[in-house]
C-alpha cells in the first residue's frame, strides 16, 4: 500500500484463542481488486494443516515458503523456498511470536520488494511499544536477508511498477463505520461483545479518550440497544452493533424504537447460522430478517454497503437519513466486509450532518417563548414531527411504547390509532421518494444490463466476487453486468424495475451467501420480478473470482 | 350501589389504577418530593416499565419514557449520559426489575449513575391479573401457584446490598410523608439511589394488605441505625416477617459513572451541543496507514 499497489486482507480463523489453524490472504496489484482469487501464488505455512486445507488454491508456479523442521508434508507440484525459521529465531535469540514478521521478512525478498518499505509497515503495525518494534524489525530483516542469499531454482512472480493514486489508507469495514460514526457526530456508542462486531466496539472504546464519544461495553445486547435507544431519544446520536444473535435480543428495542421513532442505529454484522452458526465466518441470512425483525409495523431504513469506502460514506449518510426522517436505521454487513482490510482512497472530510427535525435547545426554547405549543409526535403530512433534546425549556418529550396521541399520552382510542399509525406509516413512502431522488440506492458495474449475456443481482460484499468473476467471464466472451442494492429497505422498487427493466430476456442470478436467494424474494414480493436462479455460497467462506465465474458458465449451460 | 369515578391526573390523562392501590400513595409522594425539590419539571425524566405501576408517566407532567418491560435501569444510566443535568428517576414493578429485568440491577450499581430507581413492590403480577412475582410469599396463592408458592421470596434489599448500591431504601405506600423523605433524599444523593417500595395490591394479594403492613413496619431511623454501617444494613434486609425496617438501609459517596466517564465529565451536557463533523484524519493517520 506505502508503495501504491491494491491490497486486500482477508482473514479466516476458528472460534478458539490459543492453537488451531488460522489463515490470512494478501491480495495485491496495480490494478483494482475485489476479491481473492483461487489461485494463491506464495504460501506461508507455519503447520501441516495449511496444505491440507488450502491445498486446492496451488497451482504449478506456487511457491511455498516453510520450516522443513516444522512441515514435512509438502505438495509435490509446488516450489519450495524453505527457512528454517525456528533456528534462526533460537540462534538470534528471538521470541517465537516474531516468527510471522520473519516470514514477512522473506516474502518481501521474494517479491523483490524494498526492504526500507518493508520496515516502515512493521513500524507502523506496532507503533508506540518501541521493543516489540526493534524485535519484530530484526526478525522481519533476519527473514529477507535469508531469503535473499538462498540460491532459488524458481522465478517468483513480480509485480509491475505500482500507479500513483493519491492519498489511500488501509480499513476494515467495521472500522470505516466507525470511523463514519466519528465523522457524523455520534456521541454514544454501546454493544455488548458478539463475532464479527466486537472490532467496531473495540474502536469505539479507544473514541472515549479522542473523540469524546461514549462507548458503554453493556451487560446484554439488550441493555446495549436500550441505552442507545434512550440516548437517542434525550437529543443525542447513538447507536449500537451485534451480529444475528444479538440482533433478535434487540428485536424488542427496535420495534420500541419504531414506536418512539427514534433514529437509533444498529449495526448488523452478519455471520452464519442458525443460532450460534459458525461465529467466526460470513454469511448473508439475515437480509430479509434485518427487514422484517421486531413486531408490528413501522418503517425503517437498511442500507448494506458495497464495501469498506462505502461503509464510511454509508454510515454517515444513514445517520443523517435517520435523523432527517425520525426512525430507526440498520447498517447491514457481512463478517467478510466488517474484517476484510481493503485498500481505499482517503476518506473526505467534507461531509454535512443533517440535524433533521431535531431543533436545537436555544431554537426551541425561544420558538417556545413565540408560543410554540411543542407536541413530541405532532401530526405532520411527511409524518415528521418536529422534536426537541430533553431538558428544553417549557417542553416536555413523553414516548410511550403504548400508543399515544401527540403529547405521547397512551390512548387505545380508534380514531387516535388510526390518525397516529398512519402518521408513522407514511413516512415510508416519502423515505422511499428521497432515496431513490437523493440517494445512489442502486449500483451497475461490469457490461450494461441491456448488453449482458447474465446479470448478477447482489448486495453486500458477494458483489466482490461477482466482479472478479466478470474479469474471467471477459476472457470467455462472456459479457457480465452486475446489480448491487445498496438501499434494501425501503426497496428501492422504482429504480429496480427502471433498471432491471432493461435486461433483454437474458438470464439473471442472484449471487449471495444464503441458500434462499434473499434478494430475489425481496425483489419478487416488491416488483414481481422473477431472477432465473439463485447461486448461493453457505459455508462460510466467501467465492472466489474463478469459482463464481465458473459457477455462472454452469449454470448458464443448463 | 356506589360508583368509582376515575381521577383526572395532572396531564388530563384519566388514572385507571385500581381504587385503593398503591400506586396511588407512590404518585402523591413522587409529586410532592418533585415540588419540595423545586425542580422545573423539564429538568425531570421518569422512566417507567410494564405494569400497573408503568401508567404513572401518563399521570405526571415532566418528560417520560414508557419502556417496554424490565428495561427501566439502562434507560436512565443512558439518559443521564446522555444529559447530565437531568433529574432522571426510573420506576419499575417487581415482575419489571426482579423478574424480567433483574440483569440490569447489578450493572447500574457497578456504573453508579446520578439517578434514583423505584420499585414499586406489590409482589404480585398485577396488570397480567395476579400471577406470582419474585416478591410474593412463600406460600401465597395467585393465579400462578394455585397450591401456593413454592418458591423462596427474592430479598432486594440484600441483594442490591450486596453489590454496593450506594444507597438503599425501603418505603410504604401507605405512609406517604415517609416515602417523600425518602425520594428527596434519594434524589439528592449523588449516585445510584434505590428505594424499594412494599406496595399492597388490593385487588390480587391478599395477604400484603395495609393493615398487614401497618402492623409490621417500623423506621429505621426512629432506632439509631447507622446508615453507613453496611453490615449493619445487610443484617436489617435479612428482617422480613413479624417486623419489617422501612427507611434508609446504607447511604455511601462513591464516584459516579458522570465523575468516570471523561466525554460527560469534560462537557456541557451532550444533549444539548449543536451537531458538528468530527475531523477524522488524524485517525486516519493513526489507525489506517494514511498515505500519499
Amino acid at each position: 500500500m506505502y508503495m501504491g499497489y491494491y491490497a486486500v486482507g482477508v482473514s479466516e480463523y476458528p472460534s478458539l484463542i490459543r492453537g488451531g489453524h488460522t489463515a490470512y490472504w494478501v491480495r495485491a496489484g496495480t490494478d483494482k481488486i475485489y476479491e481473492l482469487e483461487d489461485h494463491t501464488d506464495i504460501v506461508v505455512a507455519f503447520d501441516e494443516a495449511t496444505f491440507q486445507r488450502h491445498g486446492w488454491e496451488i497451482h504449478d508456479d506456487s511457491i511455498a515458503v516453510y520450516d522443513p523442521q516444522v512441515v514435512k508434508n509438502v505438495p509435490e507440484n509446488i516450489k519450495k523456498a524453505p527457512i528454517p525459521f525456528r533456528k534462526l529465531l533460537r540462534e538470534n535469540g528471538l521470541k517465537p511470536i516474531t516468527m510471522n514478521m520473519m516470514a514477512v521478512g522473506a516474502v518481501s525478498a521474494l517479491l523483490g520488494l524494498p526492504l526500507d518499505i518493508v520496515l516502515k509497515s512493521v513500524e507502523y503495525q506496532f507503533r508506540g511499544k518501541e521493543r516489540v518494534i526493534e524485535e519484530n524489525k530484526k526478525s522481519c530483516m533476519i527473514g529477507y536477508e535469508y531469503m535473499s542469499s538462498q540460491p532459488l531454482s524458481i522465478e517468483p512472480p513480480r509485480l509491475d511498477e505500482p500507479r500513483p493514486w493519491g492519498k489511500r489508507i488501509m480499513i476494515t469495514g467495521n472500522e470505516a463505520i466507525a470511523v463514519g460514526f466519528v465523522k457524523g457526530d455520534l456521541r454514544m456508542y454501546v454493544a455488548y461483545p458478539m463475532t464479527p462486531a466486537s472490532p467496531l466496539l473495540h474502536f469505539m472504546v479507544r473514541m472515549i479518550k479522542e473523540k469524546d464519544i461514549v462507548t458503554i461495553q453493556a451487560e446484554s445486547e439488550i441493555a446495549a440497544a436500550q441505552m442507545a435507544l434512550a440516548a437517542c431519544w434525550t437529543g443525542i446520536r447513538a447507536a449500537t452493533g451485534t451480529s444475528g444473535g444479538g440482533f433478535a435480543l434487540m428485536n424488542e428495542t427496535l420495534s420500541e424504537a419504531g414506536m418512539f421513532e427514534a433514529p437509533l442505529i444498529i449495526v448488523v454484522a452478519m455471520r452464519p447460522g442458525p443460532s450460534t452458526g459458525m461465529a467466526t465466518h460470513s454469511a448473508q441470512e439475515d437480509l430479509l430478517y434485518s427487514i422484517f425483525a421486531g413486531h408490528g409495523e413501522f418503517p425503517r431504513i437498511v442500507v448494506a454497503p458495497a464495501d469498506q469506502e462505502d461503509a464510511y460514506y454509508r454510515a454517515v449518510e444513514l445517520l443523517n437519513l435517520a435523523w432527517k426522517w425520525r426512525v430507526p436505521g440498520i447498517i447491514l454487513e457481512d463478517k467478510h466486509l466488517a474484517e476484510s482490510i481493503r485498500t481505499v482512497p482517503a476518506f473526505r472530510e467534507d461531509l454535512v450532518l443533517e440535524k433533521g427535525a431535531l431543533l436545537y435547545k436555544e431554537e426551541a426554547e425561544e420558538k417556545i417563548r413565540n408560543g410554540w405549543k411543542y407536541l413530541p409526535y405532532q401530526v405532520t403530512e411527511s409524518g415528521v414531527s418536529p422534536w426537541v433534546p430533553t431538558g428544553t425549556e417549557g417542553a416536555l418529550n413523553k414516548s410511550d411504547s403504548s400508543e399515544h396521541d401527540e403529547r405521547g399520552i397512551v390512548s387505545e382510542r380508534p380514531h387516535i390509532a388510526n390518525m397516529m399509525y398512519k402518521k408513522r406509516m407514511r413516512k415510508e413512502k416519502y423515505i422511499l421518494e428521497d432515496l431513490e431522488k437523493n440517494y445512489e440506492v442502486i449500483r451497475t458495474y461490469g457490461h450494461p444490463v441491456e448488453e449482458a449475456d447474465a446479470v448478477i443481482l447482489t448486495w453486500g460484499s458477494a458483489a466482490w466476487a461477482s466482479l472478479e468473476a466478470k474479469k474471467h467471464l471477459d476472457k470467455e466472451g462472456l459479457k457480465l453486468g452486475i446489480v448491487q442494492i445498496i438501499y434494501l429497505w425501503p426497496f428501492p422498487e422504482n429504480r429496480f424495475n427502471e433498471v432491471m427493466g432493461k435486461v433483454s430476456g437474458k438470464p439473471v442470478f442472484t449471487v449471495e451467501y444464503n441458500l434462499r436467494g434473499q434478494l430475489g424474494l425481496l425483489a419478487k414480493m416488491m416488483t414481481g420480478f422473477t431472477v432465473t436462479d439463485h447461486i448461493g455460497k453457505i459455508d462460510g467462506r466467501p467465492f472466489r473470482g474463478r469459482q463464481l465465474a465458473q459457477e455462472i458458465i454452469s449454470r448458464l449451460k443448463r | 350501589m356506589s360508583v368509582f369515578r376515575q381521577p383526572v391526573s395532572d396531564t388530563g390523562a384519566v388514572i385507571t389504577w385500581c381504587p385503593g392501590c398503591g400506586n396511588f400513595g407512590i404518585l402523591r409522594a413522587f409529586k410532592k418530593a418533585i415540588n419540595d425539590l423545586g425542580i422545573p419539571p423539564w429538568k425531570v425524566v421518569v422512566v417507567t416499565g410494564i405494569g400497573c405501576h408503568g401508567k404513572f408517566h401518563n399521570y405526571v407532567n415532566v418528560n417520560t419514557i414508557h419502556t417496554v418491560h424490565g428495561r427501566v435501569a439502562p434507560m436512565i444510566t443512558a439518559i443521564k449520559a446522555a444529559n447530565k443535568e437531568l433529574t432522571v428517576i426510573g420506576l419499575a414493578g417487581d415482575g419489571d426489575q426482579y423478574a424480567i429485568g433483574v440483569g440490569h440491577l447489578p450493572h447500574i450499581i457497578r456504573r453508579n449513575p446520578d439517578v434514583t430507581l423505584i420499585v414499586h413492590n406489590n409482589s404480585v403480577f398485577g396488570l397480567t391479573t395476579g400471577q406470582a412475582s419474585p416478591t410474593s410469599e412463600k406460600g401465597q396463592i395467585t393465579r400462578t401457584t394455585p397450591w401456593g408458592q413454592w418458591e423462596e421470596r427474592f430479598n432486594p434489599i440484600a441483594f442490591v446490598l450486596s453489590q454496593g448500591a450506594s444507597f438503599v431504601a425501603r418505603g410504604f405506600a401507605g405512609d406517604v410523608d415517609h416515602l417523600t423523605w425518602l425520594i428527596k433524599e434519594a434524589v439528592k444523593h449523588k449516585g445510584f439511589s434505590f428505594i424499594d417500595v412494599l406496595q399492597p395490591c388490593v385487588t390480587f394479594d391478599r395477604i400484603h394488605t395495609y393493615t398487614w403492613y401497618r402492623e409490621r413496619v417500623y423506621k429505621l431511623e426512629e432506632t439509631g441505625h447507622d446508615p453507613s454501617d453496611w453490615h449493619a444494613a445487610m443484617s436489617k434486609a435479612y428482617e422480613w416477617g413479624d417486623k419489617i425496617p422501612i427507611g434508609i438501609f446504607y447511604r455511601v459517596e462513591k464516584p459516579t459513572m458522570e465523575d468516570l466517564l471523561d466525554p460527560i465529565k469534560k462537557n456541557p451536557p451532550l444533549a444539548y451541543l449543536h451537531l458538528k463533523p468530527k475531523k477524522i484524519t488524524d485517525l486516519l493517520e493513526k489507525y489506517f496507514s494514511l498515505t500519499e
